[in-house]
Parts: C-alpha cells; sequence; structure tokens
C-alpha cells in the first residue's frame, strides 16, 4: 500500500515537472525560436524532447543524494529566475490579449498574486493538479489547435526552414533550458516528507519513468509551437516583434471569431500561472533544504516571492525582453545541478 | 461532599452527593425515590420526563418492593446490586458503574440509576423514554426513487436505522462523549476490517478532544473533525438519509452521528462525494450518469455565468454578437448603476430571496416567492433598474446552483461565485482563469482526514469508477481507497 502510494506521490511529481517543461517549450520557442527561426520554430522545440530525457535522467541519478547549502540555494535561485520567466511572459501575453486596457503593473501584480497564491497551497496541490490536468490540458490544446488549422490565413502545415540552418541550430541550443523543470525532481514531493522516514526509503522509480513524462510534455509544447507556426503564416509572424504578440496562437480580428482564442489565452494563462506557481514552490523547498528554520511561518515562500516581485517590477520598467534574453542561460546553472555525484543521504 | 469520585457504601451519603450535584430539591426534574427490596432499601435517581414512568414502575419498582421481606439477607452489601439486577429487575441495558461523574453523565442523558443500601456499585438501566420525533421524510435530500426514510434528533433510532441497512456483524458503534463541562454524545460507525483504524483514531481523538462548554450539533463536529477550517469546501460529506450512511460505511468510511442531530456525517470524504445524491445508484447507470453531468453542468453555470457575463461585457465586448451587444448596451444604459454593482445587488437580491423562501413560515414560502419574483423581476426591468440579460444570467445561474446536492457546498460555491464576480468585472477573463488555478490548487491541496480531497483522480489511488461519471454495475468492485484492502482486512499478505 504505502508502495503505492508512493509512486502516485512520484507520478504527480513528475506530471508537475512534464507540465513545466512543456510551458517552458512553448514560451522559450514562441520567444526565442521563432526570431531566430521564424515558422521552423517547432522543429527547433524538437530538440527540447531529448533535453527533457537527459535531464530527467540526470535529475534521477541524483535523487535521494544530500543536497548542501549552496546547491540547495542555488537551485532555489535558478527555480525563482525560472518563476520570473514565466511571470514576465504571462504579463505579456496577457497585456496584449485578453486584458489590453489594463496598467501593466497591475496584470503583473496580479500575475504574481495568482502564482504565489499557488505556491501558497503548497507543492502537493500544484502536483495533484498538473496531474488531475495531464489529458484535459493536451485535449483542449489539442482541439483549439484543430479549430484553428481550419482558419483560411493558416499556413499550411509543413511552414519553411524559415531563418537557415545555423539559427535554428542557435534555436535548438537556447530549447535546452526547457529541461530546466527537472530540477523539481531533484526535491522529494512535500507528501512523502511529511508521510516520514518509512515512506521516504520506499524504491523510487526508474529514470526512464521521469523521462516519458517530461518528453510527453515537452511534446505537448512542441505541438502548440506548431499551430502558433502554422496559423499565424509566415509574413504576419516575421511582422510580429513583441513577444506578447508571438505567444497568442490564433489571431483573428474578427467578431466571434475570437472566441476560440480567447478560450485558448485563457487556457494559457492558467497553464502559465500554473507553472509558475510549481516552481516557486520548488524554490520555497529548496530553501526549506537549505535551512529548517524557514519553514516556520512559510518563511521560505516570502524569502522566494520577493525577489521575483522586485525582478518583475524592475522589469515592468526596463522590458520584460530581459528575461527573454537571459532565460536560455539558465540552462547552465540547471546542467550543473543536474551533473555530478553526491553523497547519499 | 463534592469531591467524592465513587460512590460510598452509605445510602444516604450517596444519595446526598447526587442530591447537591444535581440541585435537589430545588431543581424539580430530579426523581430519587426511596423503597424497600427485600432485606435492604434501594433508591432509583432519575431525571423527570427524560425516563419511562411506566418501564421503571413496571420493571424496577414492583418486582424490587415485591420481594419477600427477608430476601438477599444472606448477600454480601457490595453484591446488593447485582443480587437485584439477578432476581427482580427485569431491563435488558444495564450497566454497573461506580464513578459518581459517569453515573450523573448517564443519569442526565435519561437513565436511570438504581442505588442500594451498604453497596458503593450502582446499576445503570437504559429507561429512556423522552418524546422524540418519528421517522419523516428527508427535507434537504430529496430523491426520486430510493426511500424516503430520514434521520431524526434521536442517536439510538438512528444507529438502528443504519443498523437495519448495514446487517452485518463488523459494524461497530462507539459512543465517545464531546465537550467541557456539557456532553454531547456521538457515535462512531463503522465496519470493522474495512474502515482504516488511524483514521477511526483520528476522528476520535479529535472529538474528544472538544472541551467546548455547549451542546454541540452535528455541525459543530463537522468542524472538529476538518482539517483546513479556512476552507470554503466542505471536508466531510453530509446525509440526512440512513441508505446514504449505510453505503458510507460500506465504502470504508467512518459515519459520525450527533445526539440531537437529524444528520450524520461520513469522513473521511472527497470532493465527488459531494456532487453524487442517492438518486444516482437508484437509476440505471446510464440515467444516473446523464443527471450527474447535468448537475455539474448547473455547478458550472452557477459558479462561472455572472462573472463570465461582467468579464465579457467589460472586457472582451468582441465575443458576442454586434446585434447582441447593441441590445445589451441599450438596456445597460437606461440602468442607473454600474454593471458590476447591478450584478453583485441581483445575485444577492436572489440569494436574498432564496433565504427568506426558506426561512418564511410554511405557508408564507410560496407568496415569498411570488412577491420576489413579481417585484424584484418584472418590475425592476420595466423601471429599469436591471436589464432583461442580467435577470436571465442570474435566475440561470441560481437554477444552477440548486442542483448541487450538498446545502453546505451549495453556499460555499455562492461565496466562490461572487469571487468570480468580482474578479470578472476588475480584471476580465485575464483574473477569472487566476483564480480558477488559485482555487483548484487549494482544492487539490486539501486533505479530509489524511485523505485528499481529490483523490482519486489526482492523486491516483484506485476507485470505483464512480467518480464524475457512473459506469455499470459490474466494474463497481472496490473499496474506496481509504478503506482498507481485503487482502489486509482477512489477513493476508
Amino acid at each position: 500500500m504505502l508502495e503505492r502510494r508512493v509512486l502516485a506521490c512520484w507520478r504527480t511529481r513528475a506530471s508537475m515537472a512534464g507540465l513545466c517543461a512543456g510551458v517552458l517549450v512553448f514560451l522559450l520557442g514562441a520567444g526565442a525560436a521563432v526570431p531566430l527561426s521564424l515558422n521552423a520554430a517547432w522543429l527547433a522545440s524538437l530538440a527540447a524532447l531529448p533535453a527533457c530525457v537527459l535531464a530527467a535522467w540526470a535529475a534521477r541519478r541524483r535523487m535521494g543524494v544530500r543536497m548542501m547549502r549552496p546547491r540547495a540555494l542555488l537551485l532555489a535561485l535558478v527555480l525563482e529566475l525560472g518563476a520570473v520567466f514565466l511571470l514576465a511572459s504571462l504579463v505579456c501575453l496577457a497585456g496584449q490579449s485578453l486584458i489590453l486596457q489594463a496598467q501593466p503593473v497591475r496584470i503583473l501584480l496580479a500575475a504574481f498574486a495568482g502564482a504565489a497564491l499557488c505556491a501558497l497551497s503548497g507543492g502537493a496541490g500544484l502536483a495533484r493538479l498538473c496531474f488531475g490536468l495531464r489529458y484535459a490540458l493536451p485535449l483542449c490544446a489539442g482541439a483549439l489547435c484543430a479549430v484553428s488549422l481550419g482558419l483560411p490565413r493558416a499556413a499550411g502545415p509543413w511552414p519553411l526552414l524559415g531563418g537557415g540552418a545555423p539559427r535554428l541550430l542557435v534555436s535548438c541550443l537556447c530549447m535546452g533550458t526547457s529541461a530546466l523543470p527537472a530540477l523539481l525532481l531533484l526535491l522529494p514531493p512535500p507528501e512523502l516528507e511529511a508521510a516520514g522516514e518509512d515512506a521516504l526509503r520506499c524504491p523510487m522509480p526508474g529514470w526512464r519513468f521521469f523521462a516519458l513524462r517530461m518528453a510527453l510534455g515537452a511534446a505537448c509544447g512542441a505541438i502548440l509551437l506548431f499551430a502558433v507556426c502554422v496559423c499565424s503564416g509566415y509574413e504576419s509572424l516575421a511582422a510580429q516583434h513583441t513577444w506578447g504578440d508571438r505567444l497568442r496562437i490564433l489571431s483573428s480580428a474578427q467578431p466571434r471569431e475570437g472566441t476560440a482564442q480567447t478560450l485558448l489565452t485563457c487556457l494559457q494563462v492558467m497553464v502559465i500561472a500554473l507553472a509558475a506557481g510549481c516552481l516557486l514552490s520548488g524554490a520555497e523547498q529548496a530553501l526549506d533544504a537549505a535551512s529548517e528554520r524557514l519553514k516556520r511561518g512559510r518563511l521560505g515562500l516570502l524569502l522566494a516571492g520577493a525577489p521575483v516581485l522586485l525582478l518583475l517590477l524592475a522589469m515592468s520598467v526596463y522590458g520584460y525582453d530581459a528575461a527573454l534574453y537571459a532565460a536560455p542561460l539558465l540552462g547552465l546553472p540547471a546542467a550543473a545541478l543536474l551533473m555530478g555525484k553526491g553523497k547519499r543521504a | 461532599m463534592e469531591d467524592a469520585v465513587t460512590l460510598l457504601a452509605p445510602l444516604a451519603r450517596n444519595l446526598d452527593i447526587l442530591r447537591s450535584r444535581l440541585g435537589a430539591p430545588r431543581n424539580a426534574d430530579v426523581l430519587i425515590r426511596r423503597f424497600q427490596s427485600g432485606a435492604f432499601e434501594s433508591a432509583i435517581v432519575a431525571i423527570d420526563g427524560m425516563v419511562s414512568s411506566q418501564l421503571i414502575d413496571e420493571n424496577i419498582l414492583k418486582p424490587c418492593m415485591d420481594l419477600p421481606c427477608g430476601a438477599g439477607e444472606e448477600i454480601a452489601p457490595q453484591e446488593r446490586a447485582a443480587y437485584l439486577m439477578k432476581s427482580a429487575v427485569s431491563i435488558l441495558p444495564m450497566k454497573m458503574k461506580e464513578n459518581i461523574d459517569e453515573i450523573l453523565a448517564d443519569v442526565l442523558g435519561g437513565q436511570c440509576a438504581l442505588l442500594c443500601e451498604g453497596c458503593g456499585i450502582a446499576c445503570v438501566m437504559d429507561t429512556r423514554g423522552f418524546e422524540k420525533r418519528t421517522i419523516g421524510k428527508p427535507e434537504v435530500e430529496h430523491v426520486v426513487l430510493g426511500p424516503h426514510e430520514s434521520f431524526s434528533e434521536s442517536i439510538r433510532t438512528n444507529i438502528t436505522l443504519v443498523r437495519r441497512i448495514v446487517q452485518r456483524e463488523e459494524l461497530t458503534t462507539e459512543f465517545i462523549s464531546a465537550g467541557g463541562k456539557m456532553k454531547t454524545r456521538c457515535a462512531l460507525l463503522y465496519l470493522r476490517g474495512t474502515a482504516d483504524e488511524k483514521m477511526i483514531e483520528a476522528i476520535r481523538a479529535r472529538i474528544e478532544g472538544c472541551t467546548y462548554d455547549f451542546p454541540l450539533t452535528s455541525g459543530e463536529v463537522e468542524q472538529l473533525i476538518e482539517q483546513h477550517p479556512l476552507s470554503l469546501l466542505p471536508q466531510v460529506v453530509r446525509t440526512e438519509r440512513p441508505d446514504r450512511a449505510a453505503s458510507f460505511l460500506a465504502e470504508g468510511q467512518i459515519v459520525v452521528l450527533t445526539d440531537g442531530s437529524p444528520a450524520a456525517l461520513g469522513a473521511p470524504a472527497t470532493i465527488f462525494h459531494q456532487l453524487h445524491t442517492p438518486d444516482d445508484a437508484s437509476m440505471r447507470w446510464q440515467y444516473g450518469t446523464f443527471m450527474r453531468l447535468i448537475r455539474m453542468l448547473g455547478m458550472l453555470i452557477h459558479v462561472f455565468l455572472p462573472g463570465l457575463y461582467l468579464a465579457v461585457l467589460r472586457f472582451h465586448p468582441q465575443l458576442l454578437s454586434p446585434m447582441l451587444l447593441t441590445s445589451v448596451y441599450e438596456s445597460s444604459s437606461r440602468v442607473p448603476v454600474p454593471l458590476f454593482l447591478e450584478a453583485l445587488l441581483m445575485t444577492l437580491a436572489f440569494d436574498l430571496i432564496n433565504e427568506a423562501g426558506l426561512r418564511a413560515p410554511g405557508a408564507m414560502g410560496g407568496a415569498v416567492s411570488i412577491v420576489s419574483g413579481l417585484i424584484l423581476g418584472q418590475s425592476a426591468v420595466s423601471a429599469d433598474i436591471v436589464s432583461p440579460l442580467l435577470l436571465i444570467i442570474v435566475a440561470a445561474s441560481g437554477l444552477g446552483g440548486f442542483c448541487i446536492p450538498g446545502y453546505a457546498m451549495s453556499i460555499g460555491l455562492k461565496i466562490v461565485q461572487l469571487m468570480f464576480l468580482t474578479a470578472g468585472a476588475m480584471g476580465g477573463l485575464y483574473a477569472m482563469s487566476l483564480l480558477l488555478v488559485c482555487l483548484l490548487c487549494a482544492l487539490c491541496g486539501m486533505e479530509s482526514i489524511s485523505s485528499p480531497l481529490t483523490a482519486p483522480l489526482a492523486p491516483p489511488r484506485r476507485a470505483n469508477p464512480d467518480i464524475l461519471l457512473r459506469l455499470p454495475m459490474r466494474f463497481q468492485k472496490a473499496r474506496a481507497f481509504f478503506a482498507k484492502r481485503r487482502s489486509e482486512s482477512s489477513g493476508r499478505a
């Protein structure tokens, strides 16, 4: 019985990492790969799949390894920066689509509040929600993308290799950062920590278990990016200079024709907020691992959330594109955290 | 004198202690009757109105007083109460007690205590005969098909109603006294070997840990059991139907009955328990599934429709057809209050009508509905106080709310509806999406007696295919995930 419960915990945790990976694939793809490779960005996003598999394998090797304080702090920092990137993209998307007339700072504060409240419910709640949505989200996204294929503006299912091979290679390198959510697997699910030593000592699933879920999540992100590339058309994609514009999957100015687009944008907003909450909660857990005292009164969440909010406020003044340029670099500390062998706990 | 914990040998002294504790003779309800029972003197202590006089007269007093003068002379004084039980008294439920607090609690609960001269042990007998309501029809959980019995205020009657359905040797009833000075009797019912012992222990500890000095209702016991006091949604499933309580037991849940409350609480519970009705099981699975889907649709309409209306009109007008939009703006332009305030007031007005109809005396309930329907509906529209489309929206949303099976759940969702209304007005679909994801996270993070509220869907647990949809009977074999597995309960590995 206990083994089954432990396995269920790891399933929800892996789903959480998979969902975050999918979101990052889409956001990095639309943010960084589309300007470089235009309609071929979805091809670059396929590079995220092996990156996720590799990261899951590396994370599985380090599971159960005692995390030293500097490593835990670095992990928290990387996850916080990941959350900043996700929230910045959320603000850009909402500001360009759902809530055009609102002040950007208000949009930002609402996005941060949403992610922080998600993180406040705890890692267990977030992971369970990610697991609960594992069929619903791809189905909804797939159905709405199918609607988009019927639009007359669609560029056709096989977009051209927009920017050429060298640019595509750079895009592929950028997409490697999508494997960052594998860092969440380094932290044990909170339910297991609460259940005690017996639960923590139960055997963990193999690396394929985590790799499959992360790769499936990344594949969903790639499919969404494919929808962006297909539905936007070569010329219109080239003309979309802002990040928020590129995140919109369907573009329609016709009355009532925008219903599918609005629904899809709502879905995107929910998933990005959820993923940001996951990374924020992971950062809190990493801070708790660094210092037991932070567990009291959820100080960890406060410490994880405050820099995120400050960075976002700074970006609201200087522009969110800074997050977009810095995001691919997050792959480096993430790789450092995933590599190497540690001392077993 | 009041410091005595156990009964003493002299009868007069014991009676003095009890008199003093119960405030007799000033307390007119206290009955103390001394009588000769064979060779020694005895006394009965009871509370007037709580006991059946006929039962005491015929089964205790008469047989004891009919004993010959020298009867029981050779019996040791300490054995006198037991002797009377053996040779005279003809009442089945009885217990021998010597602790004064326990004896007093039983006497106050409607039992009577028989004390004998020279004996430090009292015999407490169940002679309860107070007035109680007969078994009626359910007031909240109406069904079209299925049984029409409901619980009453008497805990004994309620246990009997459950036992009549669950005729299994494993069915166990544990009585627990909850509260500080004023105790309330609660009963824990569970199937031995099916219900999880840790959960039983957790519920028992939470109820026993209560020290409030007022009588507890089932609603208060529910608050003692629940893990998240700030949550808007109930974490324990409540029913007034014995057949539903029996199904909880079969699933492995623990049923808590409270004396004086016509409801049973089932714990642990999942969010899906709150969406099920007894009718689902009384009908064929196709009909049950269809009705369940209709209820869920109603629930979604109730929660989201007013917020969506505001969000679309204020932030996303492109989603409506130009003709409809023109008509809405035209009617809204005549209304003197802002759109959000108009929607908020109408939603609150609907809740007001609902509450008034519920609290008004039976004969006036219909009149309240008609008057409020006319005044707040037709007249408000013709006076341009509200727009007609908003009235339709609020009415459809209210109708959806009536589809929610649990009353507690429907109130919780009303608050959620207001939250979405505000979010829709403030930030359109963006704010509503963020609020939805926050609420879903909070829901998924909640637990009921350490069992996730959203299980078996998330996290995954083995379960009957009776969660959102109801599949045919032949698939429904497993116990709920929080129950012990069959192999565990039968002792096999």
